[in-house]
């Protein structure tokens, strides 16, 4: 038989060993949403059931969760702690020969939920915690941690067995202590006040809870007629450096009315703003509070000394050529826009002494916006919208694009970008201020300084982006799209990166097992 | 018990002067013995056995097999995105697909024992070790031409195969050769095949645990070749 022959015939057996499939996994091999810690970033693999720690040095580790799988994870203020939502699952069926979830029958098997701490890599603590809690919030010190259940993360909370909605859980991240209060029908928002206080608002009532007892210290009904429903919108603190008082400003649901809530003297007071409000924004430096409104082209500015004994007259209008329904508080200034709104161009720069308002056009609607760490800048990602006038106008208007607003000159830039923006963070340095902009299945970065953003940089990524933040370090992380796991980190000073991939492949061929035999009732 | 297999063996139909070494090219299957192998592995194989004739009823024999299996990985979430059909853009794909290929490849090593009731038909059985080897590597997709992602190991198992079958032996050729074809079946089990240590970009980052695999159930080969 000739080579080639021979050739034939083995490339034949080759092929005809081969065998092509496709495979659908029950859900993404790692989350994008990763939490990042001082000891490197901690990312969940939902379809293997397990956490991992990556470090820029390419290392990695599992984290052991005592059997648990995350399914959600939080980063402490501080960087030094990260906390898993996770669970592990019990067969109340304790036969042997049942190994895998899968082989206990669907009524046998009962969820457990905890909330575990993890620190340099290792489990320090995990707690049992309520299923329905799923929302995160950590005090200004970052010693404490508040769970509760935010109904907008989850429409269809899972319940095991009974459970009280209003629960809030208080954990010291310290030593795990941790302590329960009800608080009410449907917990929206968790503020932190003076004397180490928790302030926590729910339907028709706000609870003041001492963060080192666990105890209720106020409980403030918003309405005395037990039928009406009065739900929380926005809430803030004020504090007053003058008189050292701190008020608690709550708008709700559907009114004009401002409560006022003073937590020394647990007097309430209350206002009319004239229109329902969006969203409020306290600046303590100033010792002022914005509220701006989605339905009306004006902004309140309000004194915090004068909230306790503030009415409907002395409340003051700032008239806006457009309506803004958001506030970002600066130094000295607020900047108001509107992100709802497809027909609004406007973004205002409004002086919380002078209440002077200068107002930039933007090309298309905004997104999103945000104000760099010294408030030299505002950066904001713009939408398409629709426009069928034809022209320049019209074809910037199909397009997303980028605004820089500068708050020093007041000139405003729109650029046209050519793909759907999909993140960006700001960095400020010695050398000025940037802008890091990911763009929608591009394999480049946008690197935008924001005092000549008409000639951005791009700088080469090894795959399209998902996500980008920045790490303790000074550094950023960018998150791709890989299936087996990629993560950039970016280098500001130099704009060199390092990538870290193959870390999603962790049990990838793991069965889903039963982890806590012995530890099931 | 012995009284009987002498009666079957003094009646075989096998002469002396028959071929009593053989080899052929087959297709087998081990299945998996974990969910998950299926994802990885068709169990399907194909390869060469060959025997060595003892005697007519007694063969040593051994095979080698192998198998290549290219998995495409993708996440159910890729038709969840939504469309706006007012400013004309689609958005929210989450799918981050990823590829795979395990090679296995099947040693088995055994003895043969023929049953020889008529010229043409033999019913036999095997006793087989087993030894599995299986080589993993998973990167982005094998369409891309400069992978970021080159993950590569494997591992080995160690087990036993037991099976029943029948051959058919055509008259012998005036070279003395005679064709043959024979399907068996039975039950094969490997040890579990560890798919730690997997170096990961060729050991710029650390090893990757993916996990392991098992084989073991019903074991089919069908065969064609020659005897000599």
């Amino acid at each position: 038989m000739n080579t080639s022959r021979k050739s034939i015939l083995i490339a034949m057996l080759g092929l005809s060993a081969c065998s092509y499939w496709n495979e659908y996994l029950d859900g993404p091999t790692w989350d994008t949403n990763v939490a990042v810690a001082e000891d490197g970033v901690y990312v969940n693999l939902p379809s293997a059931g397990l956490l991992v720690r990556v470090t820029e040095k390419g290392d990695f580790d599992v984290v052991d969760l005592n059997g648990a799988e995350p399914k959600k994870l939080v980063s402490a203020p501080d960087g030094t702690q990260v906390l898993v939502f996770s669970e592990w699952t019990e067969c109340e069926d304790t036969s042997d020969d049942i190994v895998l979830i899968d082989d206990c029958d669907e009524e046998e098997l009962v969820i457990h939920n905890e909330l575990a701490i993890v620190q340099n890599g290792q489990l320090n603590s995990a707690l049992s915690i309520p299923s329905h809690l799923n929302a995160l919030t950590f005090s200004d010190d970052a010693l404490t941690a508040v769970a509760y259940l935010d109904y907008s993360l989850d429409q269809n909370p899972q319940i095991n067995g009974v459970a009280d909605l209003g629960e809030v859980a208080f954990i010291r991240l310290s030593d795990g202590a941790r302590g329960s209060v009800s608080v009410g029908f449907s917990p929206s928002r968790v503020l932190f006040g003076p004397n180490n206080q928790a302030v926590v608002m729910s339907r028709s009532q706000v609870v003041a809870v001492d963060l080192n007892t666990f105890e209720k210290t106020l409980e403030a009904p918003l309405t005395l007629d037990a039928d009406q429903q009065i739900d929380p919108s926005g809430a803030e603190l004020a504090y007053d450096e003058v008189s050292g008082s701190t008020t608690l400003l709550l708008t709700v649901q559907g009114s004009s009315d401002l409560y006022m809530l003073d937590l020394g003297t647990e007097y309430w007071n209350i206002g009319d703003l004239g229109a329902i409000p969006s969203a409020i924004g306290v600046s303590s430096s100033e010792s002022k509070s914005v509220f701006v409104f989605d339905s009306a082209s004006k902004a309140v500015v309000l004194d915090n000394s004068d909230l306790s004994t503030l009415s409907s007259e002395s409340i003051k209008d700032i008239s806006l050529e457009e309506p803004a329904n958001k506030a970002i508080i600066g130094d000295s200034f607020a900047v108001l826009y509107n992100d709802s709104n497809e027909l609004v161009h406007d973004i205002y720069r409004l002086d919380l002494d002078s209440s002077e308002l200068v107002e930039y056009v933007v090309a298309n609607p905004v997104q999103s916006l945000r104000l760099t760490e010294s408030g030299g800048y505002a950066v904001g990602i713009l939408k398409p919208e629709y426009n069928a006038s034809g022209g320049l106008d019209s074809y910037q208007d199909n397009f997303y694009g980028v605004a820089i607003l500068d708050m020093q000159t007041d000139d405003a830039v729109s650029l046209v970008a050519e793909v759907r923006p999909t993140d960006f963070e700001l960095l400020e340095n010695d050398s000025g201020s940037y802008a890091l902009v990911l763009m929608e299945d591009k394999e480049e970065l946008l690197y935008i300084d924001l005092s000549n953003p008409s000639v951005p940089e791009e700088i080469s990524l090894p795959k399209p982006p998902a996500s980008i933040e920045s790490l303790p370090d000074g550094q950023f992380l960018i998150t791709h799209q890989v299936g087996a796991g990629m993560i950039s980190f970016l280098n500001p000073e130099n704009l060199d990166i390092k990538t870290v991939s193959g870390f999603a492949m962790f049990g990838l061929m793991e069965d889903d097992t039963l982890e806590r035999r012995g530890e099931e009732k | 018990m012995l009284n009987f297999v002498f009666i079957l063996l003094n009646s075989a139909h096998a002469t002396e002067d028959s071929p009593k070494n053989e080899l052929s090219i087959e297709v087998g299957y081990l299945d998996g013995r974990s969910p998950k192998t299926w994802a990885f592995h068709n169990s399907t194989t194909y390869g060469l056995r060959g025997g060595y004739g003892i005697n007519n009823w007694l063969t040593v024999i051994g095979s080698w097999h192998m198998s290549q299996t290219f998995t495409s990985f993708s996440d159910d979430h890729y038709d969840d995105y939504e469309y706006d059909s007012e400013v004309d853009y689609v958005y929210g794909s989450t799918d981050m697909p990823f590829s795979t290929r395990l090679r296995s490849h099947e040693i088995a090593l055994g003895t043969k024992v023929d049953w020889s009731p008529s010229q043409r038909i033999h019913p036999y059985a095997t006793a087989q070790i087993l030894i599995n080897r299986m080589g993993l590597n998973i990167t982005e997709s094998y369409l891309e031409d400069d992978p970021q992602v080159d993950i590569d190991g494997g591992g080995m198992g160690f087990g036993g195969i037991a099976s029943g079958g029948v051959e058919y032996r055509t008259r012998s050729f005036s070279n003395g050769l005679q064709l043959a074809s024979h399907f068996e079946l039975g039950y094969g089990m490997s040890s579990r095949i560890q798919f730690d240590g997997m170096s990961n970009n060729e050991g710029d980052f650390s090893d990757v645990d993916v996990g392991d695999l098992a084989l073991g159930g019903l074991y089919v080969r069908f065969g064609m070749g020659v005897r000599f």
